[in-house]
């Protein structure tokens, strides 16, 4: 395993070095905004969370730079496995193809198999490794910029949900994999990372798309002034008429529901009687607005799902790839 | 002898000229029809056809806006990613492969090779860009049909994206003499292009002088400056501080009701370069970008010059 280490870094130290170097540099912005602005939570604490007077103001703007360095940081988290998986994965079996050294490194390895694992699974460890460190990295950033009053940890909440954790490597490991396929079936550099850069974006584009559709399934109406709502994952809005109805915004123009509370500056909802109460126009009434949402409690599970789907695709791409070099001409 | 190098160049950058071709021409296509459809609306405007798009700034925000958007990004990252991918792709594989050694000689000199490997690839490269540019263009001005789009989408339509666009050629085309291998030479050029990209939106500001804007110049009255910096100012003209104006707003309203007279309300004054000076900023962006292209196209000679083959 050593040796295949040694060799892998050997066939793609500069890319390697590139994108660990990348990683380090995330580690230091991360380190430097978590404790900026976990000074400035602990000066200016209370205004971060509720109502807010005219004091707060140097609060908000202090903070502006150092969350912007922390969005940046998740934003990585969308980023970073595309390129380790694209630039690492794509070279493997597209670069011996194309230097025409395939023929040599098959035949001296005693089988193609035996070859490809021996360079893939170091590749997967360093892609591995690398991506769960900025997935990690992601947590603290979003743990210092998280300005939610409901007194959650992330553990228990969606925010920027697919930009740590867990589902940075999954992705990762699963784009490596997806790399390596297409650089096995074109057999040349630059083209497979053409084609592999847009078939990672069709793939995430795809994956989303499919896990939000299933996430509408596990969804639970929260009030629009609920705090659950704020570590909720929303994936549609409703409006609740006053008979329990869920309708959707056409439809509560349709029954004449208008979706607003009348609501005291304390947050209760006033009723008829009660000072600043304004009764809705003849033919309406009032409903209130509410979001079908995946609640916090739930996050780690569908995090795990998620990360199974990537796993999945992963195993996929992987078994593609064994297929294609088991028959490829070498050159 | 011009026919057969436009076939080498082919030849060895086929899939690369194919999927920038795909890229380019698909996203103008599609722009292109936004353009179209929302012409098509503005057509109306002034006729029992009219609809909202007719008299507010954002016309088109609600009903094109997403369309717009994910075409807009999608051109920002062909303008960097074709430039990139054609320029890194005309030495590295030379070198890569070690047919360096063969093809140098054979051309008699080296810069002669390289500017037969290179004009074709920069025409065709210039070529998908520029019309990239005129549809990011005509997209701009289509999306915002009743204002002077002045600093709106700079850097991303017209002569600003070619401009960008030739740098980040020349530049991988240096970078690739410079390190000789292919993905190295990907990486280094990307981030080069991040950083261009970052340092000139940094830049954008310093061109010419900002300057207090005129009402006339700013987005309510149809153009779309570059704001640099905002100010209030009290009904006798001095400058106050924004919780000062925050007192002065409240104690009007609250003395006058809901319409107070304007007289005594503070100012809101910004500070920028108007629209109409957008023309003036471009050229002095694009001298510095030309020059910064010759510096790289001298590089990319030197080194090619004084590398060794393999």
């Amino acid at each position: 395993m050593l040796g295949w280490l040694r060799l892998d870094f050997r066939l793609q130290r500069f890319e390697i070095l590139a994108l660990l170097a990348l990683v380090a540099v995330l580690a230091v912005v991360t380190g430097i905004s978590a404790v900026q602005l976990g000074e400035l939570r602990e000066q200016y604490g209370a205004c971060y969370v509720g109502t807010v007077g005219e004091e707060c103001a140097p609060a908000f703007l202090a903070r502006v730079p150092w969350e912007e360095a922390a969005h940046w940081i998740l934003r990585s988290g969308w980023v970073v496995p595309f390129l380790l998986g694209t630039v690492l994965g794509v070279p493997i079996v597209a670069r011996e193809v194309e230097h025409r050294t395939g023929a040599w490194a098959w035949t001296l390895s005693l089988g193609r198999v035996r070859w490809l694992l021996g360079r893939v699974l170091p590749i997967l460890l360093v892609v591995a490794i690398a991506a769960g460190a900025v997935g990690l990295l992601a947590e603290l950033a979003a743990s210092a910029a998280n300005t939610n009053s409901d007194g959650r940890d992330l553990s228990e909440s969606w925010l920027w949900f697919d930009q740590r954790g867990l589902i940075v490597p999954a992705r990762a490991v699963a784009l490596l994999c997806i790399g390596l396929a297409v650089g096995a079936m074109v057999g040349r550099i630059l083209p497979a990372l053409l084609v592999s850069a847009v078939l990672s974006v069709a793939v995430f584009a795809g994956t989303t798309t499919g896990m939000e559709a299933w996430r509408s399934t596990d969804t639970v109406a929260i009030g629009v002034n609920e705090v659950a709502l704020q570590s909720a994952h929303v994936v549609q809005w409703r409006v609740r008429a006053p008979d329990g109805r869920l309708l959707a915004f056409d439809e509560a123009d349709a029954a004449r529901v208008i979706p607003a509370m009348m609501l005291a500056p304390t947050g209760e909802e006033l009723g008829p009687g009660d000072d600043g109460y304004e009764p809705p126009p003849p033919g309406y009434v009032y409903g209130e607005e509410v979001a079908l949402a995946v609640p916090g409690e739930r996050y780690q599970a569908w995090v795990l799902r998620e990360s199974a789907v990537w796993t999945g695709l992963a195993a996929v791409a992987l078994c593609g790839a064994w297929a294609v070099v088991r028959r490829r001409r070498p050159a | 002898m011009i026919q057969a190098w436009l076939r080498i160049a082919w030849r060895l950058q086929r899939s690369v000229v194919v999927f920038s071709a795909v890229a380019c021409l698909g996203l103008s296509g599609v722009a292109a029809w936004l353009v179209a459809d929302m012409r098509s609306i503005v057509a109306g405007c002034g006729t029992p056809s009219a609809t909202a798009a007719c008299d507010v700034i954002y016309a088109f925000q609600a009903t094109h806006g997403p369309a717009v958007s994910m075409v807009q990004a999608g051109m920002g990252l062909a303008q960097y990613g074709v430039p990139l991918v054609l320029g890194v792709a005309l030495i590295t594989p030379e070198i890569e492969h070690r047919t360096a050694m063969i093809s140098w000689p054979m051309a008699r000199s080296r810069m002669r090779w390289l500017m037969w490997r290179l004009l074709p690839v920069a025409a065709i490269g210039l070529l998908l860009i520029g019309v990239l540019a005129l549809a990011a263009e005509a997209l701009a001005q289509a999306y915002l049909p009743h204002s002077d789009i002045g600093f709106t989408n700079h850097g991303l339509r017209g002569a600003s994206m070619l401009t960008r666009a030739l740098l980040v050629f020349v530049a991988a085309v240096a970078i690739g003499a410079l390190l000789g291998r292919l993905l190295p030479a990907l990486l280094v050029a990307g981030a080069l292009s991040l950083g261009l990209a970052s340092g000139l939106d940094a830049a954008l500001p310093h061109w010419v002088e900002s300057a207090e804007l005129a009402p006339a110049d700013d987005m309510q009255h149809g153009a779309f400056p570059l704001n640099t910096g905002f100010e209030y100012r009290a009904p006798d003209g001095g400058p106050i501080s924004d919780a000062e104006a925050e007192a002065m707003l409240t104690a009007a309203y609250e003395e006058h009701g809901e319409n107070p007279d304007p007289a005594v309300l503070p100012q809101e004054v910004f500070f920028g370069v108007a629209a109409w000076r957008y023309p003036e900023v471009l050229i002095r962006e694009s001298a510095a970008l030309v020059v910064a292209t010759m510096v790289a196209g001298t590089l990319a000679v030197l080194t090619l010059q004084r590398r060794r083959p393999a």
